[in-house]
């Protein structure tokens, strides 16, 4: 157990991985801001943003990278795989919910501001986030989970396979994909898509990602498992 | 450490006695840890351990436990006594057969050893 | 003395080439031990089975007692040094707090005096550091681990010779401060020698020399003289290798220079010197038309 816990500290001393998601968002939310003042008088200007999903994005790259850089030196300090992905989920677990502290304290300080003063609209993702205070932790805060899931996933296939790995992998998934495009195009299916989708609550869709975390989670610990770096 | 093909061991207890002999190591001094052989030789301390050994086996070193390895009373004495016995067969043998090979009578030879000074 | 790895019947293979050839050594425990043998000859995958980065094709590896492979117990009291090691994009000080997180030995004040010694910068990050001073950080957090069994692969890329020899000074006071199983490889054989306590050889992937390093030191010595003396002098002795020059020759004899034959070959006036380590391993496992000579066990005088 305390194996995990180091390693979840050796990941806090690489405080670029939070920077970097971070810094970037600031980056992005300043930018907004800056176009929100200097746009106010357009017609049909909405002051509006995809700005959030940059945070993710770089959370899911700094993932991989992260993993690709802290397991060889982790394993060669007589780390167990076991103990890696342990300390690294806790870790993530913690950023996660880290994550969705702040983001729910940010978007209830841009409503009480009324957009930052500006209307603008930034942290609060119509639909999604429209949820009470308690539920917007997990709507912010799983998707983050989710990304370092992958992110871990996909580092770890990269040691497993290497590069042919990954690049078989994708097509694979390419594959896959669009043989199900097509099966649910002949079996006509795509209305009933349709109805789940529409069906879908923040809660709901919420814990269907909690689900694809868990398996890319599982995913990447049998690779690991499979790994000699 | 000057490699002529025998026992690392060996040669460090060959220098430890050697110091003994021409007196920069006086009876009942103290000689260095093994440890402190190993760090200035740079060599294994298991190795300088046992070089130290043999000189404690053959009664010229001993151990005061909690403080060290002290050179034994008499060890000098039983050194020179060694080496003597040994001094025939390392050197006179050689002498005498490379005088023979030069045609050195012994007569002659013996001239020569008692000219030959010896600064001590 | 108990064993603190032992490998038996060893093979791993990789598609079709065979890495580790039905190896088998054991590694008693508080001793310095040389893994040696030539680029490639399989000394990184053994060390790699030997701390559970990988696992073998064949036969087992014990180190501690168990099986190392995702052992945290054994894990955990180990400390492996690779030859190119890869860090997280950190600061050496960094680093090193990460390595005291994990190494459960550490000693700080040991490893903060190692980074003074070798002079390097704390602040700077470790993809900033010259290849030589990449290598005193694995050094540093090899000694500073204290774990009691350590391993080096031949840690000294790019470490010049002044910083290699501070290396060794330092290994060797605080081995005998703090006795553990250190297991060094190395093709710089005779920097390493007299360090070494026990010395496994590996061509090919199989172990040709298993012996303690006083036993492989002087169990050769080369003969220089005319030709027809040398011959006269080596007789029926088993002769490694053998040069000829003009009316000289050298020969390179197994068995060791006694009393005797040192004053016959005086007599003779034949120069005796004796073969080093480096040497013998050379030959060991030059692969010449001598070929590897068959495995040489335990002390056979």
């Amino acid at each position: 157990m305390s194996r995990a816990v180091a390693v979840a500290r050796v990941h806090a001393l690489d405080v670029q991985q939070i920077i970097w998601p971070w810094a970037i968002l600031a980056t992005s939310f300043v930018v907004n801001l800056v176009l929100w003042v200097a746009l106010t008088d357009l017609d049909g200007f909405e002051k509006t943003t995809g700005g959030l999903l940059s945070l993710y994005a770089t959370a899911l790259f700094v993932a991989a990278v992260a993993v690709s850089r802290q397991l060889p030196f982790a394993l060669g300090l007589g780390v167990t795989r076991r103990a890696f992905m342990g300390g690294s989920l806790l870790y993530a677990v913690g950023t996660a919910v880290g994550t969705g502290l702040a983001l729910t304290l940010l978007n209830r300080l841009e409503q009480v501001t009324d957009g930052f003063g500006q209307g603008g609209r930034f942290f609060r993702v119509p639909w999604l986030t429209d949820v009470p205070t308690y539920q917007l932790l997990a709507v912010y805060a799983v998707p983050m989970l989710l990304v370092l899931a992958l992110g871990a996933l996909m580092s770890s296939l990269y040691a497993r396979f290497g590069q042919t790995g990954v690049l078989v992998t994708t097509l694979v998934g390419v594959v896959v994909v669009t043989a199900a495009a097509l099966l649910l195009t002949a079996a006509d299916a795509w209305a009933a898509i349709g109805r789940w989708i529409t069906g879908l609550t923040p809660q709901t869709l919420t814990g269907w990602l909690l689900m694809g975390t868990v398996a890319a989670l599982a995913g990447t610990y049998a690779m690991l498992r499979r790994v000699s770096v | 450490m000057i490699d002529d093909g025998s026992p690392i061991f060996r040669q460090i207890a060959e220098r430890i006695a050697a110091q003994i002999l021409d007196g920069t190591l006086a009876e009942e001094a103290q000689v260095p840890s093994t440890n402190d052989f190993a760090a200035i030789h740079r060599i294994n301390p298991a190795t300088a351990a046992k070089g130290v050994n043999e000189l404690v086996d053959a009664g010229v070193l001993y151990k005061k436990r909690g403080i060290g390895m002290f050179v034994a009373t008499g060890a000098r004495d039983r050194l020179l006594a060694e080496r003597r016995a040994r001094f025939a067969a390392e050197y006179v043998e050689p002498l005498v057969r490379e005088a023979a090979r030069l045609g050195i009578r012994p007569d002659e030879l013996l001239r020569l050893v008692a000219e030959q000074e010896v600064t001590a | 003395m108990t064993a603190a790895v032992q490998v038996s019947h060893v093979s791993r293979r990789f598609r079709g080439v065979v890495a580790v050839d039905d190896a088998s050594f054991t590694l008693e425990a508080g001793r310095i031990h040389g893994l040696l043998g030539r680029n490639g000859a399989g000394k990184t995958t053994v060390m790699r089975l030997v701390t559970g980065l990988d696992r073998p094709s064949s036969g087992a590896v014990e180190v501690f007692g168990s099986d190392p492979f995702e052992n945290e117990e054994v894990l955990s009291r180990t400390c492996f040094v690779k030859e190119s090691q890869s860090y997280p994009d950190l600061t050496v000080d960094r680093i090193l707090a990460s390595a005291r997180l994990l190494q459960p030995g550490w000693d700080d004040g040991f490893a903060q005096a190692l980074v003074a010694d070798f002079d390097l910068p704390r602040g700077r990050r470790v993809r900033k550091l010259s290849r030589g001073m990449r290598s005193a950080l694995g050094i540093v957090i090899g000694l500073a681990s204290r774990a009691p069994l350590t391993l080096f692969d031949e840690p000294y890329l790019g470490l010049d010779a002044p910083s290699r020899a501070l290396f060794y000074d330092r290994l060797i006071t605080d081995f005998a401060d703090h006795p553990r199983t250190v297991v060094l490889s190395t093709h710089l054989i005779d920097e390493v020698a007299n360090l070494l306590e026990r010395v496994v050889v590996v061509d090919h992937g199989r172990v040709v020399i298993d012996a303690e390093a006083e036993d492989v030191r002087g169990t050769a010595y080369t003969v220089v003289g005319p030709a027809g003396t040398v011959a006269q002098f080596v007789g029926r002795r088993e002769v490694m290798a053998r040069q000829d020059a003009g009316t000289y020759a050298s020969a390179t004899v197994r068995g060791r220079i006694d009393e005797p034959q040192r004053r016959l070959a005086d007599e003779l006036r034949l120069d005796l010197s004796p073969v080093s380590l480096q040497q013998l391993v050379a030959h060991a496992t030059s692969g010449g038309p001598d070929g590897p000579q068959r495995p040489t066990e335990g002390a056979d005088r």
